[in-house]
Formats: C-alpha cells, sequence, structure tokens
C-alpha cells in the first residue's frame, strides 16, 4: 500500500470485542471511524475500557473478536505494521529514569525511524514548543510528573505515527503548558496524522477535539462532534446553585429534568421554557437562607456526559484545573 | 522506493508523519545498535555496580573454593577454575536477568519496549548483548586469578565461543521467562538464590559428577548444568577429559528450547 493511500484512509474500529481471563468484558462490540487529520477523543471514567481500545490500536492487546484496519492494513494480524504505524505515549510515562530529556527524545525519534539530523532537528523543536529547555539535560528520575508527561509527549510526537496515540497526557500538567500542549496536537493533526487521545476530562474533550466517542463499561454509548453530543440537551439549561455550607440540599421541583449534588453545587438541568420558574426558585433560596447565589447557563458537554454515564466526581476539580482557554 | 513486509512505502520524515523502513538487513542493524544504545542508556546506572559485583563474588569465589582444602589437588583446581568461571556466567542469567525484567514488566517498560518499531529480535539480542558485557569481567578475572592461585595451564580452545554463547543464552532466555511470568522482584530474587544453591552445592560444576548420589548423576545427564560445566571445560582445559561434543549438542538443545519459551512467554498476545 502507497503512503498516499495510507494519508487518506480512515482507522477503522469494527465489532471489537476484548474478554481478558476470567471473563472481564473490557470492550464490548466498540466500532468506530476516525478520519486521518484529526484529534478524536475517546472519553470515559476510569475502568471504561479505553487503555484496552488503544492498546488494540496500537497491536499490544489482540481482540477477542473485531477487527482494526487503517485502509487495508489490518493492524489485529499484523501487530509489526501496527507498531510501525503508531507511535504511542502509555498511561504510565515512558520508561527514561536513567535517561536525559534531550537523548531519550532523539533516540527514540531513531528508533522510530527518522535520522540523526533530523531526530536532533525535532527534539530541539519540540523542547522549545513545550518550553522544555530546562530539564533538557535532567534525568528523568529527576522530572516531575507533568515534566515527565511532556517529555512522553514530545518522544511521541518526535517522530510521529500515522496514528499517534495520547493516553491522558495532559495529567500532572500545568494549565499553562496544557495551552502549548493542545498546541503541538493540533499540529500533529495538521500534519496528517490521526491523534487518538484518551481523556477522563471531559472539559478538555469539549474544547480540543474534532470528534469523540464517550465510553462506559466497554461500550460505546455516542459519538460524534462535541456539538452534535450537546444535541440532546439544545433545549435545555443549566441552573447552578451554590448552598450555605451548613444547609441540606432542597429538593427540586417538578421542572427539574435532571440534578446533581458536587460538594456544594448543586446542578440541575431544566427545559429554557421553565427559565423563569428556576430562577424564582432559586432567588427563594437565597432569600431562604439556603443558597448563597445561583448562576443560569448554557448546558455543556460535562452535562450531556453526565446523562450518559452518570453524575462524575472529578468533573468539578477538572473544571477549576482548566482555567486557561484552549486556543 | 522500498516495500516494507506490511507492505507500507517509507516517506519524507522531515515533517508530518513518518513509518520507520520496516525491511532489509540495514533495518536491522540498525535497530540493534540503536536498542544496544537504548539498553546501555537505560542500564548505566546499575551497569557499573553489577560488573563490581560479579567480580567480586567470582573473583572472590574461585580464591575462596581453595581454603576448604590444604592443598588444592590440581585436578580439584581445574574444576574451580572452569566452574568458577562459569558460574559467573550463569549467575547473571538466573539472579540478575529474572529481576530486571520482573521490574520492567512491573512497572510498564517491557510493554512499551515491545510497542517500539523494531525487530523483536534484535531487541532481545541488544538486552542479550548488555547481558555478556556484565558477565564478562567476572568471568575473566574468576579465570586469571584461579590461574595465579593454583598454578594451572588452561589451553583455552575454539570451543570456548560456542560454549559461552550456549551457556548465555540458556541462562538469560530461562531468567528472561521467570522475570517475566512472576512479575515481582522478590519472587525472582529468592528463585535466583534457589537456582544459585542447586548450581552451587547439587551440580557438579566445581566437582566431578562421580561424587553425587546416581539419581542425581541421572538427572544432571539430562539437566543443562553438568553440560555446561563440560562445554566450558572443553573450551579451557584438556585435562579433564570431558565429552565436548556430546555436551554441546544437548547444550545445543537447551539452548533453542529456552529461547522458544522466552520468546512465545514475552511476546504472548494479551
Amino acid at each position: 500500500m502507497s503512503r498516499s493511500a495510507i494519508e487518506t484512509a480512515p482507522l477503522s474500529i469494527v465489532d471489537v470485542t476484548k474478554v481478558y481471563p476470567g471473563d472481564v468484558l473490557a470492550n464490548d462490540e466498540v466500532s468506530l471511524e476516525i478520519e486521518p487529520g484529526g484529534v478524536f477523543g475517546l472519553l470515559g471514567p476510569n475502568g471504561a475500557g479505553k487503555t484496552t481500545l488503544v492498546n488494540q490500536v496500537i497491536g499490544q492487546i489482540r481482540p477477542t473478536s473485531g477487527s482494526i484496519h487503517l485502509g487495508e492494513v489490518d493492524l489485529t494480524a499484523d501487530a509489526s505494521a501496527a507498531r510501525a504505524l503508531c507511535s504511542y505515549l502509555p498511561q504510565q510515562s515512558p520508561p527514561i529514569q536513567s535517561l536525559r530529556t534531550r537523548f531519550a527524545i532523539e533516540l527514540l525519534a531513531r528508533i522510530r525511524g527518522v535520522d540523526r539530523r533530523q531526530a536532533r532537528a525535532r527534539s530541539e523543536e519540540l523542547l522549545a514548543a513545550l518550553e522544555l529547555e530546562p530539564w533538557a539535560d535532567r534525568l528523568g528520575s529527576e522530572l516531575s510528573g507533568g515534566v515527565q508527561r511532556l517529555v512522553g509527549f514530545a518522544i511521541a510526537a518526535a517522530a510521529p505515527g500515522r496514528i499517534v496515540v495520547l493516553d491522558e497526557p495532559t495529567n500532572d500538567v500545568d494549565p499553562l503548558r496544557r495551552r502549548l500542549l493542545w498546541r503541538e496536537i493540533r499540529r500533529l493533526a495538521d500534519g496528517g496524522s490521526s491523534v487518538l487521545l484518551v481523556t477522563h476530562n471531559v472539559l478538555e474533550a469539549e474544547r480540543a477535539v474534532d470528534e469523540l466517542a464517550v465510553i462506559d463499561g466497554g461500550r460505546v454509548l455516542a459519538s460524534g462532534t462535541p456539538a452534535a453530543l450537546k444535541e440532546d440537551a439544545r433545549d435545555s439549561v443549566r441552573l447552578v446553585v451554590s448552598l450555605e455550607p451548613e444547609a441540606e440540599a432542597p429538593s427540586v421541583p417538578a421542572f427539574g429534568d435532571q440534578q446533581s449534588v458536587t460538594g456544594r453545587r448543586l446542578t440541575v438541568l431544566l427545559r429554557e421554557r421553565d427559565a423563569v420558574h428556576a430562577l424564582h426558585w432559586a432567588r427563594s433560596l437565597v432569600e431562604g437562607g439556603v443558597a448563597e447565589e445561583y448562576e443560569l447557563g448554557a448546558t455543556t458537554l460535562e452535562d450531556s456526559y453526565a446523562r450518559l454515564v452518570g453524575p462524575q466526581p472529578d468533573a468539578e476539580e477538572s473544571r477549576s484545573e482548566e482555567e486557561v482557554p484552549v486556543s | 522506493m522500498t516495500m516494507s513486509p506490511a507492505g507500507i512505502e517509507a516517506g519524507p520524515t522531515n515533517q508530518g508523519w513518518s513509518t520507520p523502513r520496516v525491511a532489509g538487513l540495514g533495518w536491522w542493524l540498525r535497530s540493534y545498535l540503536l536498542m544496544l544504545r537504548w539498553e546501555l542508556a537505560n542500564l548505566r546506572l546499575v551497569l557499573p555496580l553489577l560488573v563490581i559485583v560479579q567480580v567480586a563474588l567470582y573473583g572472590g569465589g574461585v580464591i575462596g573454593l581453595g581454603f576448604f582444602y590444604d592443598v588444592v589437588p590440581s585436578r580439584q583446581a581445574l574444576y574451580f577454575a572452569t566452574g568458577g568461571t562459569l558460574m559467573a556466567l550463569i549467575t547473571v542469567g538466573l539472579t540478575f536477568v529474572p529481576s530486571i525484567v520482573a521490574q520492567r514488566r512491573a512497572d510498564g517498560s517491557h510493554d512499551y519496549q515491545w510497542a517500539l518499531p523494531v525487530p523483536r529480535i534484535a531487541m532481545l539480542l541488544a538486552t542479550l548483548t548488555v547481558f555478556v558485557i556484565v558477565s564478562a569481567p567476572g568471568a575473566t578475572i574468576a579465570l586469571v586469578l584461579a590461574e595465579l592461585r593454583y598454578d594451572i595451564e588452561l589451553q583455552i580452545s575454539p570451543m570456548l565461543l560456542p560454549a559461552v554463547v550456549l551457556v548465555l543464552v540458556t541462562t538469560t532466555s530461562v531468567g528472561a521467562a521467570i522475570g517475566h511470568v512472576t512479575a515481582q522482584p522478590a519472587v525472582t530474587s529468592a528463585i535466583g538464590n534457589l537456582f544459585f544453591i542447586a548450581m552451587f552445592l547439587f551440580s557438579p560444576i566445581n566437582y566431578p559428577a562421580e561424587r553425587l548420589p546416581v539419581w542425581l548423576q541421572v538427572a544432571h545427564e539430562w539437566l543443562p548444568f553438568e553440560h555446561m560445566a563440560n562445554a566450558m571445560r572443553g573450551g579451557l582445559t584438556a585435562d579433564l577429559g570431558v565429552d565436548v561434543g556430546r555436551s554441546l549438542v544437548i547444550l545445543g538443545g537447551w539452548a533453542v528450547a529456552a529461547w522458544v519459551s522466552m520468546y512465545w512467554v514475552l511476546g504472548r498476545s494479551r
């Protein structure tokens, strides 16, 4: 198959089921079609089966049934083709504890097939783009978790494969550098790679991916663009009420479609036509000393996500971490 | 343009994505050398320590064994010299390799390395090369010290090379398979100790097989340790009258079986 054929071929995951020994069903008939030159998010809670799925794409795990193709290349039958076509940032950062950052990026780029000069040029480029120069000559064991993540990304991006698999690349990365990381991820997609991004951070997924699939219990619950996934909540609004510290969560009147409490935040989804009732109700809570303040706004992907997989305890945490917008 | 076995054309690498040319001897050798650099870089903080421990253990061991005798008979001295050298080779494979491999499996390094686009045999041979480098100084020093201390004369023959290769392939393969299956450094170190005692006290490595009970002699006709010892003795001296040919054949069988099992265990798809 020629390079130009691979260039335009979609990654097709068809009915992939993976059962681990002990009848543990990790993926259940997963089917996805991923176009080249985009960022595709796999979004789901811990243990949803996301990592198992990407490990099958890179040829590390064999599906129990189903197939994964890039154009005509069968990645499940030909693990060596899968390894050649995919570059990969694992969930645990790469084993480079005894290596210096710059050396590790260059050596692994060369192992992925580029020559010494290109490996060096690309390594310098990524060190600069991710503002990693202060750590360029440090040992892997001396790096903080967030910097290790960024170096791991640089290794996967130095000689990127046609498919780039990034398993939770932003974990432990500070908000400013996350922005740099997203910019580089976008560049990989612009260069023609399909970026397959595993995350459990809904807000990141909403802002940074072109398409995504929500996975839970090994199944794809929904897939499409972030806007399409929000479609079901289009005529809904969300009311967020901040409760007084000692107050008990009040019972929500009949207009509430869906509600959740995280810490002192009560979130209620409701139809647009009920917004006025809801505002009256919220004001009465403030006047009655139950709530401190309230806010009415548009629904987010988080609301659709919560509807699909249930409310996530770390959703609020990710909101506060993610203060810098993704460009 | 070169076509790979997977049928993917190699493309320009200066921008955008790239795939390595996964075909040809040049690619194979390049992968081997790069993986050797990767291994040496990864282990560079522990390698000097391993070498020092090996030298102390087997250089010291070969001298220490002499204290069991008032005067070491010259035939026994030959056993110490050849046996001590062999022990230095064997223990790298059966003690260091399992703990390093177990560690790698536990911390995810194995999976990471296994996902790199290099031929797996080149990758495994690069790892094997590192352990050859680790075991060489200890084995050489054991041999030299034995020669000086016991005033013996060794006749090194070309048969030493296949003997050393087969010993290292067998022991490192068995060690890697054990490390990968147990995946716990604490367990592998206990198994390593068991091997050490089995070899040191109950195998005809540092003494002739006739001293063992008959049933153990029979067992050693098929176990690899006596054949490793015979193959080494055949390569180092002509004075112990061993049947090197038979031992090399049996040891060759062990080496192939050990390599194939190791390859299967490490490469098994999950």
